[in-house]
């Protein structure tokens, strides 16, 4: 059967853990994720929500935890990363019970907890991801896949060469025509936030 | 402008030296300054999103997990459920593909209730008479009891001194069992006399030879009634005359294991044998006799 412990080896010590999430690792993503499930899913449930909104605020707060950790400002001594995490999805899910406006037992008191200001950062994973496929398909070939490989798939420019991911054969050849790319897509998502302010 | 700088000034890929000269050129350039705010917001949304496939795709691989553990759950619940039903299925299956087994061994038990009657001896169930069976050991409380029940235990002694099983009843070692017949042959020869009895009794077509055995058995069995009625029968209807003589003997000595109620009858096969010199038995039913009166 499937065990977590076994796994997840050194990541039940919090600095193992903190170090890992700022990394992105998928394997401190999904212990931290195994933690706070129930805890989480019992409170979301409690207010009403359904089980695609619990997917959606534990994704979302992750987030804005591993923000927190990568910048810096998640005090460990304050609180432990799953209590800290559960605050921040207990927050989230009283945000969209107020977009939602079905609040019925949410009580006042409830919006004064000490993760309120965490879930106040307007991110929108969703929108996000909507708008970089859209302009990584207007780019296209070759530039879809260096942007995708550095940024996307998180690999390094010496990874991309050894493993020949891409036909460069030098990272500096590698490293210029990405930033070609890079300022094709970023004309292209300036001309797209323009129109979207017009 | 420079987007590999750029690119390189967002993802700290500049030394020192080269940072701080990158970052003292967007102060005296606003519009560097500006492609470097736009370049990281995009960088951010790119950011972003992979991180955002990275939960996504921890979460699909712990809902798949949870569910493996779920489902391995259900799965053992239902093996250690469908071990049950099958226990239970193949157990009530076993008795009623052997429903005159079943029959049997009830009948049996009933017959075999009848000697405790007499014999005051407490054999309740069938499934004991069974048990007492299969450690292969001489049945000897119909005997034992039989023995201090009644007065004329020298006579039955002496009958049961008498007794051999006839050659056509021996189970020979080392055969294999092929009918029914063996297989009631094998139990008698290990003296299970209710499992021989059952295995007859699913014999379907009647016999003399099947008679003739079942009557062994009632005999072994301190049955000695209907083991008369079986003898009595044979006699009747038997014509072989080296046969007569045998039937005539076993009748004798279940008239002498019998007890004070077959006396009669044990003294007019006992007379019957005696005014036949040419009887098979002639010569051990004399001894006996002699035994007896010696007494």
């Amino acid at each position: 059967m499937f065990k977590f412990g076994s796994v997840f080896k050194g990541l039940s010590d919090q600095d193992n853990l903190l170090a890992e999430l700022a990394k992105e690792n998928t394997m401190a993503i999904r212990y931290i994720l195994n933690k706070v499930q129930n805890n989480c899913t019992q409170i979301i449930k409690k207010m009403g929500l359904s089980d695609d909104n619990i997917q959606d605020i534990m994704h979302d707060g992750l987030i804005l935890f591993i923000r927190k950790i990568q910048e810096g400002t998640y005090d460990p001594t304050i609180s432990a990363p799953q209590t800290f995490l559960t605050g921040i999805c207990r927050n989230l899910a009283l945000n969209t019970l107020k977009t939602k406006k079905n609040v019925r037992t949410v009580e006042i008191e409830d919006f004064n907890h000490p993760f309120a200001n965490v879930t106040q950062n307007n991110l929108d994973a969703k929108e996000a991801t909507i708008m970089v496929t859209k302009l990584l398909n207007e780019i296209g070939s070759p530039c879809k896949e260096l942007i995708s490989l550095k940024y996307l798939d998180g690999y390094s420019d010496d990874e991309q060469l050894a493993l020949k991911l891409t036909s460069f054969t030098s990272s500096d050849s590698l490293r210029v025509s990405r930033s070609q790319c890079m300022k094709k897509i970023s004309v292209i998502s300036s001309k797209y936030k323009s129109g979207y302010e017009h | 402008m420079n987007t590999e700088k750029i690119e390189r000034y967002i993802n700290h890929e500049m030394d020192e030296v080269e940072r701080i000269s990158f970052e003292l050129e967007m102060k005296n350039n606003p519009d560097l300054a500006n492609d470097v705010e736009q370049m990281q917001a995009l960088v951010e949304q790119l950011k972003l999103v992979a991180l955002s496939a990275k939960i996504k795709r921890a979460q699909s691989l712990n809902k798949r997990s949870s569910q493996i553990k779920l489902y391995s759950i259900i799965g053992l619940v239902c093996l250690a459920l469908f071990s049950v039903v099958y226990f239970l299925f193949t157990k009530s299956d076993m008795s009623a593909s052997h429903p005159d087994l079943q029959k049997q061994i009830a009948t049996d038990t009933t017959q075999i209730k009848q000697i405790p009657k007499a014999d005051s001896i407490s054999i309740k169930k069938d499934s004991a008479a069974i048990k007492s069976e299969s450690k292969a050991k001489k049945p000897e409380l119909p005997m034992a009891v039989i023995k201090s029940a009644f007065e004329t235990q020298k006579a039955k002694e002496l009958a049961m001194n008498a007794y051999f099983v006839p050659r056509e009843l021996e189970y020979v070692r080392g055969k294999s069992v092929e009918s029914v017949l063996d297989s009631a042959r094998l139990a008698f020869n290990n003296e299970q006399y209710v499992t021989a009895l059952n295995y007859l009794n699913s014999i379907s077509e009647k016999s003399n030879k099947l008679d003739y055995f079942k009557a062994h058995i009632y005999f072994n069995l301190g049955q000695f009634e209907k083991a008369e009625k079986l003898f009595n029968n044979l006699l009747i209807i038997e014509k072989s005359h080296a046969k007569r003589d045998e039937l005539e003997w076993y009748q004798l000595l279940n008239s002498l294991e019998c007890g004070s109620k077959c006396k009669v009858k044990s003294n007019i096969i006992f007379s019957r044998i005696a005014q036949n010199p040419e009887h098979a038995y002639f010569k051990p039913a004399t001894n006996l006799k002699n035994k007896l009166e010696k007494q």
